[in-house]
């Protein structure tokens, strides 16, 4: 952050001294630590002595020093002042909030005043918290909530666009954790090249595998039929594994699984060209498939499935990686039966996709079983 | 029993963010405990804190306008945003930044803001990195006269700031006219000095502070600096060294000649001067970049001080990441590099810092980080937007170099 600014904006705003260029001073936060279980809140609230001055005045003599006294003296413009700027409330009804009495602390942005806060509720359900400390003077603060309940801290950071945050124990959290993980799955399968190579060279010699005069034959049922059986072989497949290897039942190593996966493309590829395994296609899909599901569980490892909500966070993310499948394979059904039409397309588009996803199979193979460095996805 | 962590509490972050945000805010816990106790003093004539002059001033100006209706009187609005201006610009105290960005928050929507106050927001948002902002206050600034100089001098900075080069060069050449030759000379200098012509540039500096010129102590102070970095990255060090001398002479806590000076000092394995240099730092005017120079200057020296030292560092950074908003990447980079010795952090901090800033100096970061975590196509990278530039700095070219790469 180190910029600097021309001196005559600071001589044309009237500055006497240059403008340093970082920022020099610690920024305004607070720290509200609270633990609630059932209708009662227990915790502190730390905010800068230098914060509290700005909010209310402690420097009664204006000498720049704020003694110990001065902090005392204002004691219940203080308290009225905190007890404005911060509202409990769960399950919507307010809550009686009490501060204890005001001790010092020292941390690493300077002197705070340490405020043990004590709130007793009407009901109990989702805590929700309003904090507007220092929002009107300083649009730059913020307030920094830790909240604990049960066994799960929860972290929340209060600004002027969020004065108001809810934390709930259970229920808000873990649809959000699902939604979470089921957009991570969907999202893997879509930047996954080598998953969606390999499920491209499963469906080619389906769709368009055939020559034009069957194609014709080929009824829209049993296209669908075929396709059903190689995508669920497939899912099937790889949700074994992928739970399998989430819980720890098997584990290998990510190399070897990469490799096999790169492997996959390279031989499904090679099909498209020489099919060779026409009617084993769901064998294809399936064997290739269980290591597909490891190289999913890496991803998932990758992304610390919190212990509490495990079981349906693997779901969730499985969920999402058969959506993105789904959503693939309803793409390119209909490009690839429209690149079936003429028979010279259909066959320029065998022979491409074939050499294509076999090469690209070839070189990942390469880069990942011999580590080298060919290029990366 | 051990807290667990919860995934996807914050709706923007994505859940790894939000795991490292449980974890900070867990450390932060053990580390606020671990730091003190709470404790009531013995005597209520026991000084809490001294206020710093900028805190001091800003809480005075807090009380003056405490019953002020702002919706009913603009024109006191005004006044309070430019002295509140004055007083963040001069002491850069963040708070009094954040005062006025809520003052400028204030102004009657039915009340067109006048150009000073768009002026001044233009400011903030360039000091809070917000530089598309800035940029959109600055075209309305200057739609109404094009010749605003004030507007052309944030506008400048901050196409010098974000590589935009061609931005800089319309707005010197609109201060050719209207600002004084030092004023221009001075914007121009920084463009040449960037972008190929870093040599005449010096010299035209240093010919303007030696013609005599009648030259305001805050121009005179402002080429010196110019011709001290150009001096700097030229590899004429000597130079450079005595004009951060000159400079700090007259201007002893000047910020950022204190934080090129030491990284001069630094380069030439100076590290006793620079602890003698940063050391006089009073503590309220210490950033966290002078305080990662003077970590890398005692750590070189086996100064046990050090060690407070990094751990109020670590600290600093762990609240940083836990308010996850103006995140101090090029800080971070060069703490990952230089002293976690985590060549890959560093890298990470210094990409996010290059999409931001793209001065010399974070072009220096960003290629020794790339170098010491073998991200040899991000080098490359950097190295053809440099040579389309023209950057000319010593130090970046003793890191190409080493990589076998020409400028």
């Amino acid at each position: 952050m180190t910029n600097r600014i021309f001196s005559a904006i600071a001589s044309l705003f009237l500055i006497l001294q240059f403008p340093a260029t970082a920022l020099a001073h610690s920024l305004s936060d607070s720290y509200l630590n609270f633990e609630f279980e059932n209708n009662v809140v227990t915790g502190t609230w730390s905010i800068a002595i230098q914060d509290l001055e700005l909010a209310v005045g402690l420097d009664a003599n204006n000498d720049a020093q704020i003694t110990w006294g001065e902090i005392l003296q204002k004691q219940e413009v203080l308290r009225t002042h905190l007890l404005s700027r911060l509202e409990l409330r769960m399950a919507g009804q307010d809550c009686s909030t009490q501060f204890g009495s005001f001790m010092l602390e020292e941390l690493n942005a300077g002197v705070f005043l340490h405020v043990p806060v004590n709130a007793d509720c009407v009901a109990t359900g989702p805590l929700q918290v309003n904090y507007s400390l220092l929002f009107d003077i300083d649009s730059s603060h913020r307030g920094i909530l830790t909240a604990i309940t049960g066994s799960d801290t929860h972290v929340r950071l209060f600004s002027p666009a969020t004065p108001n945050h809810t934390v709930d124990a259970e229920d808000i959290s873990l649809l959000a954790n699902l939604w979470v993980f089921l957009l991570e799955g969907i999202w893997h399968i879509w930047i996954g090249l080598d998953h969606i190579l390999f499920l491209c060279a499963l469906l080619v010699p389906i769709v368009i595998g055939k020559s034009r005069a069957l194609i014709d034959k080929v009824t829209t049922k049993s296209l669908f039929y075929e396709i059903l059986v190689i995508v669920t072989a497939f899912t099937i497949a790889h949700s074994i594994t992928l739970i399998v290897a989430t819980l720890e039942i098997i584990v290998l190593p990510s190399r070897f699984v990469e490799s096999v996966i790169a492997l996959s493309v390279a031989v499904s590829g090679l099909n498209i060209i020489w099919p060779v395994l026409r009617g084993h296609m769901w064998k294809l899909a399936f064997g290739f498939g269980l290591i597909h599901g490891f190289g999913f569980a890496g991803v998932l490892s990758d992304l610390s499935l919190p212990t509490n909500l495990f079981v349906s966070s693997l779901l969730s993310f499985n969920v999402g990686v058969e959506i993105g499948q789904l959503a693939i394979v309803l793409v390119l059904v209909p490009v690839l039966l429209l690149l079936g039409r003429a028979e010279i397309v259909r066959k320029m588009t065998l022979i491409a996709t074939g050499i294509g996803i076999t090469g690209f199979g070839v070189l990942w193979f390469l880069e990942r079983a011999l580590n080298v460095s060919v290029f990366s996805v | 029993m051990q807290p667990r962590m919860r995934i996807s509490e914050i709706k923007p972050f994505n859940s790894n963010s939000i795991i490292r945000c449980v974890i900070v805010a867990l450390i932060l816990l053990l580390s606020m405990s671990a730091l003190a106790q709470p404790y009531v003093p013995n005597d209520e004539n026991q000084v809490v804190i001294t206020l710093s002059g900028a805190v001091a001033e800003l809480s005075r100006q807090l009380r003056t306008a405490e019953s002020t209706q702002y919706a009913t009187d603009p024109n006191r609005l005004l006044i309070n945003i430019v002295n509140a201006y004055r007083l963040a610009a001069s002491s850069q105290e963040p708070r009094a930044y954040g005062h006025v960005m809520t003052l400028l928050e204030q102004w009657p929507g039915e009340i067109e803001k006048p150009v000073l106050v768009r002026t001044i927001s233009a400011a903030v948002l360039q000091h809070n990195h917000a530089f598309a902002e800035a940029l959109r206050e600055l075209d309305i600034v200057l739609a109404q006269n094009a010749m605003d100089l004030q507007a052309h001098m944030i506008r400048a900075q901050i196409g010098l700031v974000t590589g935009d080069y061609l931005l800089t060069q319309q707005s010197c050449d609109a201060m050719r006219g209207s600002a004084s030759a030092a004023i221009y000379l001075n914007c121009q200098a920084q463009l040449d000095g960037v972008s190929g012509r870093a040599e005449p540039a010096l010299l035209a500096v240093i010919a303007l502070l030696e013609s005599g010129e009648r030259l305001s102590t805050s121009e005179q102070i402002e080429l010196q600096i110019t011709a001290a970095v150009l001096a700097h990255r030229l590899g004429q060090t000597d130079v450079a060294e005595n004009i951060y001398l000159a400079v700090l002479v007259q201007s002893p806590q000047q910020f950022y000649t204190l934080v090129q000076y030491s990284n001069l000092l630094l380069e030439q394995n100076r590290p006793r001067d620079v602890i003698n240099l940063l050391a006089l730092v009073p503590e309220a005017l210490r950033s966290t970049e002078i305080d990662i120079l003077l970590a890398e200057a005692l750590m070189a020296t086996s100064d046990t001080r050090s060690e407070p030292l990094l751990e109020s560092l670590a600290s600093y950074f762990e609240l940083a990441f836990l308010r996850s908003e103006a995140v101090p990447n090029k800080e971070y980079a060069r703490y990952a590099l230089n002293i976690l010795d985590n060549p890959v952090a560093a890298l990470q901090a210094a990409l996010q810092n290059w999409d931001e800033q793209k001065e010399p100096s974070d072009a220096l970061l960003l290629a020794k980080a790339a170098v010491g975590s073998s991200e040899q196509k991000v080098l490359l990278d950097l190295h053809q937007w440099i040579r389309a530039k023209g950057t000319e700095d010593m130090q970046l070219e003793a890191v190409f170099e080493e990589q076998g790469l020409q400028l």
